[in-house]
C-alpha cells in the first residue's frame, strides 16, 4: 500500500468514526432555523438537513470553494428561490422569506452587487428606495469612516470606479446604515487589506453589542484567522454539506493540536483526524475523546486555533485531497 | 399621489448614469430639435418634422443599451441589491415603466417644437407673421400626434427587441432597422383624411408593445430567482 492510499484509509476511518460521534451543539436562541435545505445544479447538491444560526453571536461559514456557501447564503437572504425545505426567520410562525424578513436582514454579495454606473450617492439613494430603515447621515459618516470616496468624499465616484476593497466597504456602509436584526455577509474579509479586515471585526463586534443579544451575523470566509477573534460559532460546509459546526470554544475542546516525533508518526496517524508530516516530526489535529489513543507516544498537545480546525475538518472531507 | 411619482421618478433615475443623462435628456434632445429647426428653416417646412421622427427611434434604442441593455438575456442584469429588498423588483417595474413614459414625453416634446417650427416656416413663408396656421386645428395636432405615436412605437418595439441582447451591436443593429421602419411607416400619412384611426391604432400598438417590454423584463428578472 503506498503512503497515499495509507493515509487515505486512516482518514477515511477516523472520518466515518467521527460522523459517526458528530452532535448538533444545543442553541438556546435561533435566529434562523433550516429544515431538509436542497438544492440542485449540475454536478453539485446543496443538502442541508438542518442549520440553526444562533441569535446574537457571530456565525463563520467556512469551506473551501464551490463547497456551496454563496448557495447557502443566497437562499438564506431571497436572492435564489428555487430550492426546496423550510427557512424560519427570527421569530416568525410561517416559514419563507417575506419583503419584511428582508428588511430585517442586511446582505453584501461578491461581484457585480451594485450597478457599476451607480455613484455612492446613488447607492445612497437606491438604498432609501429599497428599506425603509436605512439612515442617510449614518451611511454617510460610515463611508467617510472608511474613506470610500477619497479623502474629500467624492460621491459622483462611481462603483466601476472603485477598488474591490472599496466596493466591499460600500456594501458595508449600506448595510450597517440600517437598522438591521442579521446581517449576512459573504466574503466580507477577502477584498480588504489586513487593516481593515480588523475594523471589520470591530464593526461585527460593534453590531452586536448595539442589539444587546438582538443581532445577529452570518458570515462565509476564507480568511478564517484573521476573522477568528470575531467568530463566535462556527460551521464547516464542504459539498454542500455541514461536515462540522460548533461554538469556537467548544470546538477548541473537542480537537487537540498534536506535534510529535516521526518515529511516532505511523502509529498516530492512525488516531488522529488529519496529519502532516515533516523532516522534524508530525502535527495533526485528534478528536480529544481519542487521546487516549497516543498513550506511550511522545507528544506534546496544544489547542487547535478555529484555522488549524477547519483546514483539518476540510483536508478530512475535501475530495481534491483524494485526488491528489 | 406626487409623492408616488416622487418615488417613481427616482426608482427609474437610479437606473441612470450620469453620462446616460448627459447624453438622453440633454444632448441628444438638443440636437434632435436643433436638426430638426435647421432643416425646416433651410429645406423645406416638414422635412425637420420627418427626420427628426426617423432619427429618434435609432438614438432611443441605441442609448438603451446603457440603461437595461440584456435585461431580457438568459444572464440578466445582476440585481443582487433588489433583490434582497421585498421592494426591488416594484423599484425595477417603477423604473421599466418611467423610461417609457420619458420615451414618450421625449418624444411628444422634441416632435412639438419641430412642428412648431415647421407651422411657423410654413406661415412665414407663405403669409408672413403671425399665428402659424394649422398648428391648433384638429388635423394639425393629429398629425403632430401621428409622428409621436409612430416614433414612441418604433422606438419601445426596437428597444424591446434590443433587450434580448446586451452587445451594443443588437441595439444598433435594430436601431437601423427602426430608422427604416420608421420611414416605412410614414407612407400612412397618404391617409392624411384617416389620421385620427390611424392614431388610435398606433396609440394601442404602442401601449400593447409598452406592456410586453415591462412584462417580458419583469419575467426575465424574477426568473433568475430560480436559475432559469
Amino acid at each position: 500500500m503506498t503512503r497515499i492510499d495509507e493515509k487515505e484509509t486512516i482518514t477515511k476511518q477516523n472520518i466515518e468514526k467521527q460522523n459517526n460521534e458528530i452532535q448538533k451543539p444545543k442553541i438556546r436562541e435561533t435566529v434562523l432555523q433550516a429544515r431538509n435545505l436542497h438544492k440542485k445544479y449540475k454536478g453539485f447538491a446543496l443538502s442541508v438537513p438542518q442549520l440553526s444560526l444562533p441569535k446574537g453571536f457571530a456565525t463563520a461559514l467556512i469551506g473551501e470553494n464551490g463547497a456551496g456557501k454563496t448557495t447557502l447564503l443566497n437562499i438564506l437572504t431571497g436572492i435564489r428561490l428555487d430550492y426546496k425545505g423550510e427557512i424560519s426567520y427570527f421569530d416568525r410562525q410561517e416559514t419563507g422569506i417575506s419583503g419584511e424578513v428582508q428588511e430585517q436582514i442586511g446582505y453584501t454579495g461578491p461581484g457585480c452587487y451594485f450597478l457599476p454606473q451607480w455613484t455612492i450617492r446613488q447607492v445612497e439613494e437606491v438604498s432609501g428606495l429599497l428599506f425603509a430603515n436605512f439612515h442617510q447621515d449614518r451611511y454617510r459618516a460610515i463611508c467617510e469612516e472608511l474613506g470610500i470616496g477619497g479623502s474629500g468624499m467624492d460621491v459622483t465616484k462611481q462603483v466601476k470606479s472603485l477598488s474591490d476593497g472599496n466596493r466591499m466597504k460600500l456594501m458595508l456602509a449600506a448595510v450597517l446604515a440600517r437598522d438591521t436584526r442579521l446581517l449576512i455577509l459573504d466574503e466580507p474579509a477577502s477584498p480588504l487589506d489586513p487593516l481593515m479586515r480588523d475594523r471589520l471585526c470591530d464593526m461585527i463586534r460593534e453590531y452586536l453589542e448595539q442589539g444587546d443579544g438582538e443581532k445577529t451575523v452570518f458570515f462565509s470566509t476564507h480568511n478564517i484567522a484573521d476573522m477568528e477573534n470575531v467568530t463566535d460559532y462556527a460551521i464547516i460546509l464542504e459539498h454542500g454539506n455541514i461536515v462540522e459546526e460548533g461554538f469556537v470554544e467548544d470546538l477548541k475542546e473537542k480537537y487537540v493540536l498534536v506535534k510529535g516525533e516521526t518515529a511516532d508518526a505511523e502509529q498516530a496517524g492512525k488516531i488522529l483526524f488529519t496529519m502532516n508530516r515533516s523532516a522534524y516530526g508530525f502535527e495533526g489535529i485528534c478528536l480529544a475523546q481519542n487521546l487516549d489513543g497516543l498513550a506511550g507516544m511522545d507528544v506534546s498537545l496544544e489547542t487547535p486555533s478555529l484555522s488549524q480546525i477547519s483546514v483539518a475538518v476540510m483536508k478530512a472531507n475535501t475530495k481534491l485531497a483524494k485526488r491528489a | 399621489m406626487v409623492c408616488r411619482m416622487k418615488k417613481r421618478i427616482k426608482s427609474y433615475l437610479v437606473f441612470t448614469g450620469l453620462w446616460y443623462r448627459i447624453v438622453v435628456y440633454l444632448l441628444a434632445p438638443l440636437a434632435m430639435v436643433g436638426l430638426g429647426l435647421w432643416m425646416e428653416a433651410n429645406v423645406q417646412s416638414g422635412t425637420g418634422l420627418i427626420l427628426v421622427a426617423v432619427l429618434l427611434p435609432p438614438v432611443e434604442i441605441i442609448s438603451d443599451n446603457g440603461l437595461f441593455g440584456g435585461i431580457q438575456t438568459k444572464d440578466s442584469l445582476r440585481l443582487e441589491f433588489l433583490k434582497t429588498s421585498g421592494r426591488g423588483m416594484d423599484v425595477l417595474k417603477s423604473a421599466l415603466r418611467m423610461d417609457l413614459l420619458r420615451k414618450f414625453l421625449s418624444a411628444l416634446g422634441i416632435l412639438a417644437l419641430c412642428r412648431l417650427a415647421a407651422g411657423l416656416a410654413g406661415r412665414w413663408t407663405a403669409k408672413g407673421a403671425g399665428a402659424p396656421e394649422g398648428m391648433v386645428s384638429a388635423s394639425g395636432m393629429g398629425i403632430l400626434l401621428y409622428f409621436v405615436l409612430l416614433s414612441y412605437f418604433v422606438s419601445t418595439l426596437g428597444t424591446f427587441l434590443s433587450r434580448f441582447g446586451d452587445m451594443l451591436w443588437i441595439n444598433l443593429l435594430v436601431g437601423y432597422g427602426a430608422m427604416f421602419f420608421t420611414a416605412f411607416g410614414l407612407i400612412l400619412l397618404n391617409l392624411a383624411d384617416y389620421i385620427l384611426v390611424i392614431d388610435i391604432l398606433l396609440a394601442i400598438l404602442g401601449m400593447g408593445i409598452s406592456a410586453l417590454a415591462v412584462r417580458v423584463a419583469m419575467k426575465r428578472v424574477e426568473r433568475s430567482y430560480y436559475d432559469k
